[in-house]
């Protein structure tokens, strides 16, 4: 069941996920993306059902590890990953006037 | 050599048949002449295998080894290590180098296994059939036009095509198990919380979990042996005791009580396919097991499920990668949002795009009780499912079994590209990750040439059991355990 999503609806989705998307492949997106969403139209009728929602797959308190320094400096290794960096600083492009 | 078990190879490394370098030699060897054919291998460092091989060498002539030092094994590459890039298969990690080594790979370093290389996979593990690699797909070696699945699709085929002794693949929704079946070999994705997830690609955080990809399920227990256990750093981890999985592999499977869950037999299963499933069930009770049917009722809703689930945890862990501080950065960026924007567009493919955009649109605000709320619900009652199967009830049952497959791997050519036929694919694996309960994955025999095979799961923390009934059939019944015993087909 087509769910009929709109280039508009889509283009939120990609402005609010930062992703940029070609003419081309918003035009397949749309499709594949309604054909998806009808699938999961199928929990709809949970919705209003009384049931625990479950996060994780078991229900177990995680605990925190002992406040410890377990971890060296790889910050050099880090910067070196980076696309443009100066002064142990990520570069972009220029943000306030 | 490539024609053994891991545990076949374990024992002659012991009994100084060949050494570790030679064994290494002779898997390198395989993929340079097998590689560009079949696209396992993303990347290899071969002075590093040959190194890590040596140390291995020295620790066995010392008497000091484990069942796993000096085994050449191959890991997805998802998988952190610092010997290779860690690509995730997307343009987007093209180049990355990972700065420490994923908790399982150091443990497998530990025990004394040898690093052969990083396998392809779908791009950021999202697809079944490794069509969506940046690198292009790997290629089934039973028959290379044919889907080797995914997403660990080049863990399976390096082991399958013999250019490894077994592999690590990740499973977040049946991608140990699928490649597995396909390939004609025996993949186990442990229960969640079992295997440390710190140095895994981050993409379905509460769905994912490591594990081996291998000819049998001894040679799985021997690589759970060494990866499973509480890790300090991954909170998510379980402080539950890892058993002896080697140990309880003889012990009799008399008496245990398989479920079949008639949801998972309402399917339409090529009917040579139907007739191998049939066979082992009688191979099961033959050795004592009790095979009776089930229901698991709220199977319907794990392909939504899974996909709202999925989709939103994709979307939120795919966020970090903006072109600031590591992976693809677009050419002169007009602006910061410029920036994000074009990094992410121009070097994600359209797979992860699409879940991208879907998981971010279950996360609006207007949507996020309707969908992400009722999926959690749908979760809690398909984990409630097994719970009531597997109960300490009269009606209850140790394990389940269930299809893995419909059909032997189709064409890549045909692979899904939409998400009901990648529904379709995942539709016996990925109510096993929503419950985060075990499951592996066994050969069953060859239909017109190409692998097929059958899933057990189990209740959670069951590997033991899981791999003593997968042990003890494939060592009754052989046809259980698929060699390829030809040459690549051209």
């Amino acid at each position: 069941m087509p769910m009929n999503l709109t280039s508009q609806h889509l283009q939120r989705l990609a402005g609010l996920t930062q992703l940029g998307l070609t003419s081309a492949e918003e035009a397949q997106l749309l499709t594949q993306i309604d054909a998806a969403l009808s699938l999961s139209e199928s929990l709809a009728d949970l919705a209003t059902q009384a049931v625990e929602p479950l996060v994780y797959p078991f229900d177990t308190k995680q605990t925190p590890r002992a406040d410890e320094v377990t971890e060296v400096d790889t910050s050099e290794q880090a910067f070196k990953l980076a696309p443009a960096v100066e002064d142990k600083h990520f570069l972009v492009p220029q943000v306030v006037e | 050599m490539h024609n053994l078990t891991l545990s076949q190879l374990a024992k002659g490394l012991a009994n100084k048949e060949f050494s570790s370098v030679e064994l290494t030699q002779h898997f390198l060897k395989r993929s340079k002449e097998q590689n560009s054919q079949l696209n396992a291998f993303i990347n290899q460092n071969e002075t590093a295998a040959l190194e890590q091989a040596a140390a291995a060498d020295k620790t066995l002539a010392a008497g000091a080894g484990t069942a796993l030092t000096g085994i050449p094994l191959a890991y997805k590459d998802n998988i952190c290590t610092t010997t290779e890039p860690t690509t995730a298969a997307s343009k987007m990690l093209e180049n990355y180098r990972s700065p420490f080594v994923a908790t399982l790979v150091e443990k497998l370093n530990a025990a004394g296994a040898v690093n052969l290389g990083k396998t392809n996979l779908d791009e950021f593990a999202l697809g079944t059939s490794t069509a969506t690699s940046y690198f292009g797909a790997s290629k089934n070696p039973f028959d290379l036009e044919a889907s080797p699945g995914g997403s660990s699709g080049g863990s399976a085929v390096a082991v399958a095509a013999g250019l490894a002794a077994a592999s690590l693949g990740t499973d977040t929704g049946g991608s140990i198990r699928q490649p597995a079946v396909l390939n004609g070999l025996t993949g186990l994705k442990p229960t969640y919380g079992r295997v440390s997830r710190l140095g895994l690609v981050a993409v379905g955080t509460s769905l994912e979990q490591a594990g081996p990809i291998a000819r049998t399920a001894e040679d799985c227990a021997l690589i759970l042996q060494a990866i499973a256990g509480k890790d300090e750093a991954d909170v998510t981890t379980s402080s539950q005791p890892v058993e002896d999985y080697a140990s309880q592999l003889a012990n009799p499977i008399k008496g245990i009580k398989i479920g079949l869950p008639k949801e998972y037999f309402a399917v339409d299963l090529q009917p040579e396919v139907a007739a191998l499933l049939e066979a082992a069930k009688q191979n099961l009770q033959a050795l004592g097991a009790e095979l009776v049917e089930v229901s698991l009722p709220h199977t319907h809703y794990a392909a939504a499920a899974y996909q709202v689930l999925g989709c939103a945890e994709i979307s939120t862990n795919l966020s970090r990668y903006d072109g600031v501080r590591f992976g693809y950065r677009c050419e002169n960026p007009e602006d910061l949002d410029d920036l994000y924007s074009r990094s992410r567009g121009e070097a994600f493919g359209a797979e992860v795009k699409k879940r991208i955009l879907l998981g971010s649109h279950y996360l609006l605000e207007e949507n996020y009780a309707k969908y992400f709320i009722s999926a959690q619900k749908a979760r809690r009652l398909i984990s409630e499912d097994f719970a009531q199967v597997f109960g300490s009830g009269s009606g209850q049952v140790d394990l389940l079994l269930t299809p893995a497959c419909l059909a032997p791997a189709a064409k890549l050519s045909e692979t899904p590209v939409d998400a009901k036929a990648h529904a379709q694919a995942d539709f016996f694996f990925q109510a096993a990750n929503l419950a985060g309960i075990p499951a592996l994955a066994l050969p069953l025999g060859l239909v017109a040439g190409l692998p097929v095979g059958m899933q057990l799961l189990g209740p959670a923390f069951s590997e033991a059991k899981l791999l003593n009934l997968g042990h003890q059939l494939q060592t009754a019944h052989p046809e259980h355990i698929i060699f390829l015993d030809k040459s690549v087909k051209g």
